[in-house]
């Protein structure tokens, strides 16, 4: 066997003879593999299989979250790839006024750092992304769902073979570890790095250029004009939503006083189990083990993580509610990322209170991510969106099935949410297929409109 | 003098600042970011004579040029900018885009650009409502820190706080690593090496790549035209900008036509073999370019070379022996001297191009000079380039110009091909956060499984 940097070396020398046969292809063949290499994925019988093995491997999540992920966020990337406006080969863009005509080109390799928690789709969204710009791809799986990811990397590698395309347009380690990670991300042209803070932070210290994201920990506001019922659906289908694997997932809401009782009430309607104090005990001892979330309540069931906790709830209840008053990493765990159906709810008097919650809980988990609102008054709306520190807001949504792109809103699809440098990013938005080219800026002179001093600078030339 | 306060002390500086305007108003920042382009501007002549005497690179009268220059084309290009507040509204998709700081930036700022970088880089920060530390090249220092003092004397009079602006005063490439690892991004405008190390500092980087640009002269153009604008191109500032004209590719049968109105416009042309490897040896030493020859005259190098050439010599052209890696002379020379090379139809051109920068300089810049739109789309697509300059000089027209469309700019986005992050100038908007806000749209069309697999 050799040694991970030379066998990393070896992949992406493959990867980049593959590149080097797709480097011009045309749109037409770019757009025909991507939506082969998606559907073939997608159509009965492997999608199925791919969303069995995920759950079987894992043991995180449940199964209709995963294929529901291969459904929504596979065909959701390849939709908002093809047509007209989403051009990734030659000319792209002309801008006449300016004298500038844009031309996409490949960046070569690009290294593919996988999380555990979304095995069954992230291979095939970075994988499109990927040779949408006429790239290859080598990918990094997490170990603990590296069958999963080979057996995902299989299908599309038959497809590549069924459509002529090489192979080794993708390929993946097939023994991952730490060190072929940290190699891969050195060897590659450019990052894209979905995983957990320490991985980003690998990237960003790899020499490479790189794409990362950051930590989730989702807040959202629900006010005095938020449609109650609504909102309550939105939630659980978000919490319930392969039980909270998803870094978007809400985790704590910031309620209005005069609402609480009722909104609790549509919460229960909706499956949801709020904890008495001594149960709130017992969860916080089950799901933190020396100050860190622990593992094993990580996507679980409320059922086996109220097992874990020796508390007792409904066979059929879909998500735990936990009431909190203090926010902080150390005395308030609740207030953080708990990966989990397990949301934590907070109470609010004034608006600019429930701003100021938002703020604390983000700023010390879950930096630059995301955080939402329900409500119909568009002043608290723009309130919260000119003060919170966060890349993405949505506004009436389930957080996990809308903030990296949904049919029912404009965010860009992904699978890799960039959270700025709040949260030690590049970039502070849904990382897509047109982050992953160079761009040749092609400029013609133009007819120039110089200025003179006095209306370039006015008045602060008499300071 | 007293010693500058460490590291620690600057970013705890840079926090109170970054506090203080974070809550400003777009033309409260304006206001500062205008007066910073101003002091550069009104301090021109004795910001250049500092940064010469001290890098000892550079030609005065340039110098003074691209200080005004620089200081024009940027707040002309930011002044009606939005970078506070809503920036952006698409009610199809029912997204608001809210511009927000980065917090501390990080500027790593070369010795050839030792007035400007810091200039053009403070505006964008602080358009962001962003402070910054700046880390100047050690051999320029001093005019850096004087610069960053003028700026100060006169944002203050705008509304600015203490320390938005901050430069390490004794800089050294200890402090330089560990300003990076302490800030919230980095903007490294330097040297490969120094730009490896803002990419493996752990902090999210933009970087620049090497230079080498190739200029193709195509057989349609008035070689009376397009000589002079390559060789004010190449003398501006004795060649330091890594945008400037490193090699011309000329057209066979045109050749010596060619040659001799760069002649006869003050051009030393050289094909003697003892000659030229005279100069191999004067501009590279072990494969690299010697540090000596960096922005100095056409006169100081031949006498480096031990070869004479006429006193009023603007730039040394030399013939070169094959291209890529069969003559040192295709890499970048950061100086009055360019080598040549022919070709024969217009995919050898590119060719000898595309090698060349191979060797060095890809996914910086190219230029062209052309009348065939064909030729030049084909340029554009088959060159590995972030900027591709069509009939215009260019080192002074790739960081953007009044007469072109290119951000105006100091730092120069080379792609991944150049081991960056983004492939165009880099200016404000790379140094804000941008929360997007999504509004839940009723209406949206999903498609169905026909529409999608068609």
């Amino acid at each position: 066997m050799l040694d991970e940097k030379s066998y990393v070396a070896s992949l992406i020398e493959r990867a980049r003879v593959a590149q080097r046969a797709i480097e011009n292809y045309t749109q037409e063949q770019v757009d025909e593999l991507v939506t082969a290499l998606v559907w073939d994925v997608v159509k009965d019988g492997p999608a199925q299989k791919i969303a069995q093995l995920a759950i079987d491997e894992s043991q995180m999540g449940n199964y209709d979250g995963k294929y529901g992920k291969l459904m929504v966020k596979c065909k959701g990337v390849l939709y908002g790839m093809l047509g007209e406006n989403e051009k990734s080969v030659g000319v792209i863009e002309r801008d006449e006024k300016k004298g500038i005509v844009k031309i996409a080109k490949p960046v070569g390799v690009i290294g593919g750092i996988m999380p555990c928690t979304n095995p069954e789709a992230t291979p095939v969204v970075k994988s499109i992304m990927a040779i949408k710009g006429r790239n290859a791809i080598v990918l990094a799986p997490h170990p603990r769902t590296k069958k999963t990811n080979a057996l995902v990397v299989g299908i599309m590698q038959e497809t590549l073979k069924k459509y002529g395309a090489p192979q080794d347009l993708i390929l993946t380690i097939e023994e991952p570890s730490l060190v072929a990670s940290n190699e891969l991300m050195k060897q590659c042209d450019l990052v894209l790095a979905t995983g957990g803070g320490p991985m980003v932070k690998a990237a960003y210290s790899s020499g490479t250029p790189a794409y990362g994201v950051g930590q989730g920990n989702a807040t959202v506001i629900v006010d005095e004009t938020a449609d109650l019922k609504d909102a309550a659906n939105k939630i659980m289908r978000s919490q319930y939503f392969d039980y909270s694997t998803s870094c978007s997932s809400e985790n704590s809401l910031v309620i209005q006083e005069g609402v609480y009782d009722d909104f609790v009430k549509c919460m229960k309607a909706e499956g949801g189990y709020l904890v008495s104090s001594a149960e709130k005990e017992k969860l916080q001892q089950a799901m933190w083990v020396d100050g860190h979330l622990n593992p094993d309540i990580v996507a679980q069931s409320a059922q086996v993580i109220a097992g874990l906790a020796g508390i007792t709830i409904p066979a059929d209840c879909k998500f735990i509610m936990v009431e909190e008053t203090g926010i902080g990493p150390d005395q308030y765990p609740f207030s953080g990322e708990k990966l989990s159906p397990v949301v934590t709810l907070f109470k609010y008097k004034t608006f600019s209170e429930a701003v100021e919650k938002v703020m604390t809980i983000t700023g010390f988990h879950g930096k630059g991510h995301s955080c939402g609102i329900h409500s119909f008054n568009e002043e608290h709306i723009m309130e919260l969106a000119m003060a919170a520190k966060v890349s993405r807001m949505m506004v009436r949504q389930p957080q996990a099935l809308s903030n990296s792109g949904g049919w029912h809103n404009g965010m860009p699809m992904s699978m890799t949410l960039g959270c700025g440098t709040w949260g030690g990013n590049i970039l502070s938005g849904n990382v897509t297929w047109r982050h992953l080219i160079n761009t040749t800026w092609l400029s013609y002179p133009i007819e120039p409109k110089i200025p003179t001093d006095e209306e370039l600078f006015g008045d602060i030339m008499r300071r | 003098m007293a010693q500058q306060q460490g590291i620690p002390e600057l970013i705890a500086n840079a926090k109170i600042a970054q506090q203080q305007i974070e809550n400003f108003s777009q033309e409260q920042v304006d206001i500062i970011v205008k007066a910073i382009g101003k002091a550069v501007y009104d301090n021109a002549e004795i910001l250049a004579k500092m940064a010469i005497e001290e890098s000892g690179m550079g030609v005065y009268e340039d110098k003074v040029k691209k200080n005004q220059g620089k200081a024009k084309t940027i707040w002309n290009d930011l002044k009606d900018k939005k970078s506070v507040g809503i920036i952006d509204r698409d009610p199809v998709k029912g997204l608001v885009y809210v511009a927000k700081p980065v917090g501390i930036v990080g500027a790593v700022t070369p010795v050839t650009n030792p007035i400007v970088t810091p200039m053009s880089n403070s505006m964008f920060a602080i358009k962001g409502r962003n402070a910054i530390i700046v880390a100047p090249h050690p051999k320029a220092a001093k005019c850096g820190a004087y610069t960053v003092k003028l700026i100060n004397e006169a944002i203050s009079k705008c509304g600015a706080p203490a320390n938005l602006i901050q430069i390490i005063e004794e800089p050294s490439i200890e402090s330089t690593n560990e300003l990076m690892k302490a800030v919230d991004v980095i903007i490294a405008t330097g040297g490969m090496a120094m730009v490896k190390s803002a990419y493996s500092s752990g902090k999210p980087s933009y970087g620049v790549g090497a230079g080498n640009v190739q200029c193709i002269i195509d057989r349609d153009v008035k070689i009376s035209e397009v000589v002079p604008k390559i060789i004010a191109g190449r003398i501006f500032d004795n060649g330091i900008i890594c945008s400037g004209e490193q090699s011309v590719i000329a057209p066979a049968e045109n050749y010596d036509a060619i040659i001799a109105e760069f002649v006869a416009n003050g051009a030393y042309f050289v094909n003697d073999p003892a000659e030229r490897e005279a100069i191999r040896k004067a501009l590279f030493v072990n494969g690299t370019i010697n540090k000596d020859v960096v922005g100095q005259s056409v006169q100081k190098i031949a006498k480096i070379a031990g070869i004479n050439v006429p006193e009023n010599t603007k730039l040394v052209l030399v013939e070169g022996e094959g291209y890529g890696t069969q003559d040192i002379l295709c890499k970048e020379k950061m100086c009055p001297f360019m080598v040549t090379l022919k070709y024969n139809d217009f995919e050898e051109a590119i060719k000898i191009a595309q090698t060349n920068l191979n060797v060095e300089g890809k996914g910086h810049s190219c230029a062209i000079h052309s009348n065939n739109k064909e030729h030049i789309e084909y340029a554009g697509v088959a060159l590995t380039v972030s900027r591709l300059v069509v009939n215009q000089p260019s080192s002074t027209s790739a960081g953007g110009s009044f007469y072109n469309g290119f951000a105006p700019t100091t730092t120069l986005g080379c792609g991944s091909w150049g081991n960056n992050s983004v492939s165009e100038n880099v200016t404000y908007k790379h140094l804000i956060n941008v929360s997007r806000i999504g509004y839940y749209l009723a209406d949206a069309k999903v498609p169905t499984d026909a529409e999608l697999w068609a």
